[in-house]
């Protein structure tokens, strides 16, 4: 029997050889994160600026980020694409670095800060970017790329809430793949895949940074808009606002209350982070002039839209927080060519209304 | 609990340590037990059938044995046939039974029943029971000497849902021998299943997937894809149930049995009647013994001879499955076989004789061996049409639209482009017909001996170099999503 154990450990290299492939490759993400995106972590970490933004899948690049980063950030930003722009300009020598995704929804909301907590890398201060559609008590409010299983578990083990549809991972679960040969197959078709520079991202020169045909990725996690976009004649950045106020507003239909328990959560995760003593900025990015009329025009479905301003200013009252911005572009003195789309300020206007972070 | 499974990988040595672990008394109930748990890992109501069978066979056997005039032990042995072949029918063929009377006259007041259980490897074990009780009844062999020595010869897990179909001849008497742990044997075993699991995860697998994106849809595709589809199920049919035997003889070897050999290089074979004397050994015998000779074999004159070949490869068609398909599977099969003789028998007699008496075979030259292997290979691809096809329908489809087209193979990308549409490429067909090669290669290593003793004569790097490539294009190309083996169906 010992002899036939020593001939079958003869067997041994092969099966090593299996599991360092699909260790090192990681096809599916499971140790190292998905393969893209740890290469546009990579270059970050190294303060590139990174193209290939489309191809990217921002929750999964802020999640590498926030455990491959060394230290915790001393500022950390969340929201949608609407406070992408906020950089490390904004921090006034601190570290910066910014985890708003496109398209964010409420799980994106408390997840942006729970990967850096579950790394033990809390920030000094969080910049929290606030759309009126996070507390939507409709269907419409969860976006298909947002993670709900991370929500759960943040909800778990940070808020102390109950939730059924989480249970803790094992963490021996992921290693199985070693052992599973389609797992070390699907390395192999990645490798070879990855060996086509096409499917890589590519370092953009500090110089063309602003030049770049592409949105580019700073190393802050924040993000540059393509040279056209941002140049692109005033009429023509009016008329997609235009475009948009006559159609649904984004996220805002089938929202008929501010959700209670969403509301209820958010005020407990501040009292949280204060008692962390995390000190808390409320952001409120303006809407270009046309959406903000269409939601005054049709109170009735929008009506929302305003009191989530109000929620939000009563709120940063009863826990001294302060609130930068408006959802009202008048209110905050924009014009219309303070805004690139209907939805997106430039960055120059996001300086007018949002200080240095202290 | 198929055998390319996680939990076989989990039940196999947990059954074999605890086999070599415990007393000799006990090492049958213990083999027992696992097989029976292996059958119900499927459906554990399944087990009921057997032990029914089981039981029966069994009592039939020890009253053949006591009864004192033929007249009784006829008696007796026609009851047993009668039992298993009245389950083997309700349970297989009585839906296919009903659904043919209802085509022909559809005012019978009878109904398929929707609910009966396609039981696993109905048709194996039944067989091998029929096979006992008729072997007690000619005196071929004694009964079992007891009652669980019976039952384990019937349901031993590796042979079970698939075969080999064991004769009481050679197994039972290896159920009463001690089995000690010897290295030699549990290697031999170890090799014979590494080199099925890379026939059926590799070759019979990979083929699968190309296979049945044609074969599910039929009617999408023509002229080549048919014909790609059509060789590569070929090659699937083999590599899968060749793998699986020779998976079931190599775990039994590791425990100490050893069972008889079920494929011998069948698309090696220069004829039809060769194939069939290397495809499916224990099934072909069993008709041979059960079936051809009861019948009266050859020795009834020439017709006979054709009829008695006839109806048993109609027989052995039915055995495959309940429809017609399988009916005219085996009766091209049949067909092709009669016709053989006719035109060849007194030579391969002749040759056979000189075979007998010793003298010398003129040697076939290698180019017409490699031709009539071919021809045979065609001959024999066409009846799979019928046998892989879902309906009559798809098969006079396939066949109607195989050459389709055709003379467009030769026009610039156009068959990349009719592979690419079966998803050729991206189920590394081009792997597999590589790994089909390496097979025959290993195929024509082997010789005349088997491919244990083959690597057993080989120097050590060879056999080592044999292992390493064996295990590594199964980890690169092998499929693991745990398919059925096809025969488990019959």
């Amino acid at each position: 029997m010992l002899k036939l154990i020593g001939r079958l450990l003869l067997f041994l290299p092969i099966f090593l050889g299996m599991m360092f492939v699909s260790y090192r490759v990681d096809p599916s993400g499971l140790f190292w994160g998905a393969g893209f995106e740890r290469m546009v972590c990579d270059y970050m970490l190294q303060g590139q600026y990174v193209d290939g933004y489309q191809q990217l899948d921002g929750r999964e690049l802020n999640e590498i980020y926030a455990r491959e980063c060394e230290k915790a950030p001393q500022i950390l930003v969340n929201g949608s694409s609407r406070t992408l722009q906020i950089d490390s300009s904004f921090a006034d020598g601190k570290t910066l670095y910014n985890a708003a995704n496109v398209g964010a929804d409420v799980y994106d909301f408390f997840n942006s800060y729970y990967i850096f907590a579950k790394e033990s890398k809390e920030p000094e201060i969080f910049v929290m970017g606030i759309d009126p559609w996070i507390f939507n008590d409709g269907k419409e409010n969860i976006d298909e790329r947002s993670n709900k299983e991370m929500f759960n578990e943040f909800l778990v083990e940070i808020m102390d809430y109950e939730s059924t549809e989480y249970t803790p991972e094992n963490p021996m679960e992921k290693y199985k793949a070693l052992l599973d040969p389609s797992y070390f197959q699907a390395s192999v078709d990645t490798y070879f895949r990855n060996q086509n520079t096409e499917n890589q991202p590519e370092i953009v020169p500090m110089e063309e940074v602003y030049n770049n045909k592409d949105i580019v990725k700073s190393p802050d996690g924040s993000i540059v808009y393509d040279l056209n976009f941002r140049t692109r004649p005033q009429e023509t950045a009016d008329g997609d606002a235009l475009t948009a106020s006559v159609n649904d507003l984004l996220r805002m239909t089938d929202y008929d209350q501010l959700d209670p328990y969403y509301t209820q959560l958010f005020e407990d995760f501040i009292e949280y982070l204060q008692q962390k003593d995390i000190k808390i900025i409320f952001f409120l990015p303006s809407f270009h002039h046309y959406i903000y009329w269409a939601a005054q025009a049709d109170m009735g479905k929008y009506h929302c839209l305003f009191k989530v301003e109000d929620y939000i200013k009563s709120t940063g009252d009863k826990y001294g927080i302060p609130v930068y911005g408006s959802y009202d572009p008048d209110a905050v003195g924009l014009t219309n060519k303070d805004f690139m789309d209907g939805y997106h300020m430039r960055y120059e206007s996001l300086k007018k209304v949002l200080p240095t972070i202290e | 609990m198929l055998f390319n499974s996680v939990s076989f990988l989990i039940f196999f040595p947990v059954v074999v340590l605890g086999y070599f672990a415990i007393p000799e008394k006990l090492k049958n109930y213990w083999l027992l037990i696992a097989s029976y748990y292996f059958y119900m890992s499927w459906q554990p109501v399944y087990a009921l059938l057997i032990l029914f069978s089981t039981v029966t066979t069994y009592y039939c056997a020890v009253f053949i044995d006591k009864a004192k005039t033929q007249k009784q032990k006829k008696l007796f042995l026609a009851s047993n046939i009668v039992v298993n072949i009245a389950i083997l029918c309700y349970f297989k063929y009585f839906n296919f039974i009903v659904e043919s009377l209802l085509a022909v006259f559809p005012n019978l007041s009878i109904a398929p029943n929707n609910n009966l259980l396609a039981v696993v490897g109905i048709s194996f074990y039944t067989f091998q029971s029929l096979g006992y009780s008729i072997d007690v009844y000619r005196g071929e062999v004694e009964k079992a000497k007891d009652f669980l020595t019976y039952a384990l010869f019937v349901s031993f897990f590796p042979q079970l849902v698939a075969g080999p179909i064991e004769r009481s001849k050679n197994l039972l008497p290896q159920l009463y021998k001690s089995n000690k742990f010897d290295y030699n044997r549990v290697t031999d075993g170890l090799v014979l299943m590494g080199w099925g699991f890379f026939k059926k995860l590799v070759i019979s697998d990979g083929a699968a997937l190309i296979v049945n994106a044609v074969y599910n849809d039929v009617t999408k595709f023509t002229g080549i894809q048919l014909i790609m589809a059509t060789v590569l199920f070929a090659f699937q049919i083999y590599c899968d149930f060749s793998g699986y035997s020779d998976i079931a003889i190599g775990a039994a070897n590791v425990i100490g049995f050893k069972l008889m050999r079920n494929f011998n290089h069948p698309y090696f074979s220069q004829n039809v009647t060769q194939f069939w004397r290397n495809w499916h050994i224990s099934l072909s015998t069993w008709f041979m013994d059960y079936i051809y000779i009861p019948l009266g074999g050859s020795r009834k004159g020439r017709i006979r001879t054709y009829v008695n070949l006839f109806i048993t490869f109609m027989v052995s068609g039915l055995w495959h499955g309940a429809s017609w398909n399988f009916v005219i599977w085996g009766a091209i099969n049949g067909a092709y076989n009669v016709i053989h003789r006719i035109l060849f028998g007194k030579r391969e007699q002749r040759r056979r004789q000189r075979i007998k008496e010793g003298k010398p075979v003129p040697k076939t030259n290698p180019a017409v061996a490699v031709a009539k292997a071919v021809g045979t290979f065609v001959l024999i691809d066409f009846t799979w049409v019928f046998f892989r096809a879902n309906t009559m329908a798809d098969a006079m489809y396939v066949l109607q639209n195989l050459f389709t087209d055709f003379s467009l193979i030769f026009t610039s990308g156009y068959f990349v482009q009719m592979m690419e549409k079966i998803g050729f490429y991206t189920n590394n067909g081009i792997a597999i017909f590589c790994c089909i090669l390496f097979m025959f290669a290993v195929e024509l290593w082997e010789g005349k001996s088997t491919l244990v003793e083959r690597i057993n004569k080989s120097k050590w790097f060879v056999r080592w170099a044999f292992y390493y490539t064996i295990i590594i294009l199964i980890i690169f190309f092998g499929y693991f999503g745990q398919s059925q083996f096809i025969y488990f169906q019959f």
